[in-house]
């Protein structure tokens, strides 16, 4: 049986659409949505349970964050002696600087054993270098063992999850897929039974393929060894039955102890799918004579990695062990799914560590997919705070954006440039408030909302209508207050009250000013193209509304 | 412990030492097969008279295939998650053999039950150089949140719960 190529092409962060395009197909794809949310939910419901049970939770997620963080200030150190013991143990380490060289070494080892076929467990490591379409290219077929996995590849459908990547697929997507690709016409849609049929098709391929490709969720530097946590069993075929194993893993995953796994196995399985612990959990360290592969070797992978690591502010993006708590507890997640996010890791996680690995050329939106929240950071079991990383990636765009000439020209960068101007100095932003309510006017129906503007603030009134401005404002209240007998009067008005009091509406000058001039505005901003001054202006008024409307 | 075990439908008898023969029998009975393989190291007295006993002395995988189910010893249980550890010694077997089976029996004793995880650590300061940490038999919940017993490794879990034995370094 041949296994189709995935191209990857919407998951490779060099070529996918910016995530606000990328996000339409789904919003407009009930069932899809429908199946994220109920995998979702499940999930959620389980895990609130088992976390409340844990009384030491937040001591614990303290505890992984001090040893991640440590881990990352001492990794070269850890790395080392991660790479002295296994070798002492029988294992060969690799170091693949980037995506293409870990392809390559991959590819060596594979061809040196004359291998046709590669089993794997589910990897996003080898997601992210995009190993299987580079294998496929080079006459390898690389089958994939989870169940998920499995489902995606035979179906030839992009991941969405990094725990679960499966879950956008409901039963009966999943008995159309196996019926077709495993020849077998009776299937029903019951859960069981298309699981058992892909018990019977893997397990022969477990007996037969001698090479196998793993990940590894944690790489303890004090032994050498390598530990794989599972749900299926796959990961221990794997990594039993064949005679050469290749396990590519992210230089961030080390751990410096045996001990630090006390920690990690709490944490990882209740925030990854609500279990007290996950089914099977495997460690090995190099080759065990007479008892799994006797041929084993270590890839350890930078690809972008180092270079956040120079980073002090976003270096704890690589504290992640990979539990997938943020997305299942991201709002934005919960509706878009993983593949608008452009890339094998989706949800919050992904939006900090994809434009991060791409070095901030590529996915520049994801780091906007946010709503800020906190939710992720709340549910993050090493305390990444997400949050702080996202708004760390938006000031490097919109710091990227302002060197390009272009730019002056946009109307939204325009707009916020004036407003900058304005809001500078009290005579200015009376002024520009006078002129903005006198221009809003006209867009204000006698319900006293505005239901419709032009250009950038369209973008506001698409979705959501704006309150018109009053025809006061308080400062103009306050003097007019002041001007009437009070038991303290104020003996004389300081300058912004003067000011103020000049732009008051009520004065004669500028109701003679708005009777001239009124009717010409009103033709000049009806009109479908105003000219940039008005357009500004009225940006103005719609980006100060938004600001009150988010507080 | 048990309580846990059973939540992931893994099946849990208790008994006494002397007893322990006779309940392996009752045990390898109702599970309906007749095969079995045994890791080279566990006691030649558990092995009930009547069966089709395989002793893994470098077996090859089909034959390992080939048995229905296998007997083995533990390590270390955690009863806080329903966790057996494997640490691969002579009566545990090599990983291979706890792994094709469909039907998996393995043999605790009361004294190498730990409530919760980080005891299990505080007794195992070095790990060997395998370990096999088992919650509760395989299982996914792949399609549509669903969890479904038994994917790749056995689909079977059983325990024998042995109260009062002395305890014993756990490799």
């Amino acid at each position: 049986m041949s296994h189709a190529v995935s191209t990857h092409a919407e998951l490779d962060p060099r070529l996918a659409p910016p995530f606000p395009q990328a996000v339409l197909p789904v919003l407009r794809n009930p069932q899809l949505r429908k199946n994220v949310a109920h995998a979702i939910d499940v999930i959620q419901t389980k895990r609130a349970r088992l976390v409340a049970e844990k009384t030491d939770w937040q001591a614990l997620r303290d505890a992984a964050s001090a040893i991640r963080t440590h881990t990352l200030e001492n990794l070269g150190a850890y790395l080392e002696q991660f790479e002295e013991r296994c070798t002492a143990a029988g294992g060969v380490v690799h170091w693949a600087a980037d995506a293409d060289e870990a392809r390559r070494i991959i590819l060596d080892l594979l061809q040196r054993e004359k291998a046709s076929e590669v089993i794997k467990i589910k990897t996003m490591t080898s997601a992210e270098i995009q190993l299987n379409p580079y294998l496929e290219a080079a006459g390898i077929s690389a089958l994939e063992t989870d169940l998920a996995e499995i489902i995606l590849q035979l179906g030839d459908l992009e991941p969405s999850h990094i725990v679960v990547p499966a879950l956008h697929v409901n039963r009966s997507q999943v008995r159309e897929i196996f019926a077709r690709r495993m020849g077998l016409k009776d299937l029903s849609d019951d859960p069981k039974e298309l699981t058992n049929a892909a018990r019977r098709f893997l397990r022969q391929k477990f007996l037969s393929i001698p090479t196998a490709i793993s990940g590894a969720n944690f790489l303890i530097a004090e032994t050498g060894s390598v530990a794989v946590v599972e749900s299926e069993g796959n990961g221990r075929m794997c990594l039993t039955l064949p005679q050469t194993m290749i396990t590519i893993v992210g230089i961030e995953k080390v751990l410096p102890c045996f001990q630090d796994m006390e920690v990690m196995l709490q944490l990882l399985a209740r925030s990854a799918t609500g279990e007290r612990m996950n089914p099977y959990t495997s460690l090995w360290t190099g080759v065990t004579p007479g008892d799994g592969p006797q041929k084993f070797h270590v890839v350890l992978l930078d690809n972008g990695r180092s270079s956040i690591l120079s980073i002090p502010k976003q270096r704890q993006t690589l504290k992640c062990i990979r539990c997938a708590a943020c997305m299942n507890a991201c709002p934005v997640y919960r509706q878009t799914g993983g593949h608008a996010y452009g890339s094998v890791y989706p949800g919050p996680i992904g939006a900090i560590l994809t434009p991060q690995l791409m070095q901030m050329k590529h996915a520049q939106s994801l780091p906007y997919a946010s709503s800020l929240c906190g939710a992720c950071y709340e549910v993050c079991p090493v305390k990444i705070n997400i949050p702080e990383v996202l708004l760390e990636l938006r000031s490097q765009v919109v710091n990227q954006e302002r060197k390009q000439l272009l730019r002056i020209f946009d109307p939204m960068y325009l707009g916020l440039r004036i407003a900058n101007l304005l809001f500078a100095k009290a005579w200015c932003f009376y002024m520009a408030q006078w002129f903005g309510r006198l221009g809003l006017r006209f867009f204000t129906r006698k319900d006293g909302w505005i239901h419709s503007l032009p250009s950038v603030g369209g973008k506001w009134t698409q979705t959501r209508d704006l309150r018109g401005l009053p025809s006061q404002t308080f400062h103009e209240w306050w003097a007019e207050r002041g001007s009437k007998p009070s038991p303290t009067p104020s003996p004389t008005p300081n300058k912004e009250a003067k000011c103020a009091s000049l732009f008051n509406p009520g004065n004669a000058l500028w109701k003679a000013f708005a009777w001239l001039l009124g009717p010409q505005l009103k033709v000049i901003l009806r009109e479908p193209q105003p000219t940039r001054h008005c357009r500004a202006i009225i940006f103005v008024a719609a980006s100060s509304a938004r600001k009150t409307g988010s507080n | 412990m048990v309580e846990r075990l059973s939540e992931y439908e893994a099946e849990v008898v208790e008994c006494i030492p002397a007893e322990l023969p006779a309940v392996i029998k009752t045990q390898l009975t109702a599970s309906g097969h007749h095969s079995f393989v045994v890791p080279e190291g566990l006691p030649a007295e558990w092995l009930a008279a009547g069966f089709d006993w395989k002793i893994d002395r470098n077996l090859t995988t089909a034959e390992i295939e080939q048995a229905e189910g296998v007997v083995t010893a533990a390590a270390c249980a955690i009863a806080d998650s329903g966790t057996i550890v494997l640490h691969h010694s002579a009566a545990e077997g090599r990983r291979v053999v706890s792994l094709l089976p469909d039907w998996h029996l393995i043999i605790l004793r009361s004294s190498q039950v730990v409530e919760t995880l980080p005891e299990y650590f505080a007794r195992c300061k070095q790990p060997p150089s395998l370990v096999t940490w088992i919650s509760g038999p395989s299982a996914t919940a792949d399609i549509e949140m669903t969890r479904i017993k038994g994917v790749h490794g056995p689909r079977f879990l059983n325990v024998i719960l042995v109260h009062g034995e002395p305890l014993k370094e756990s490799r």
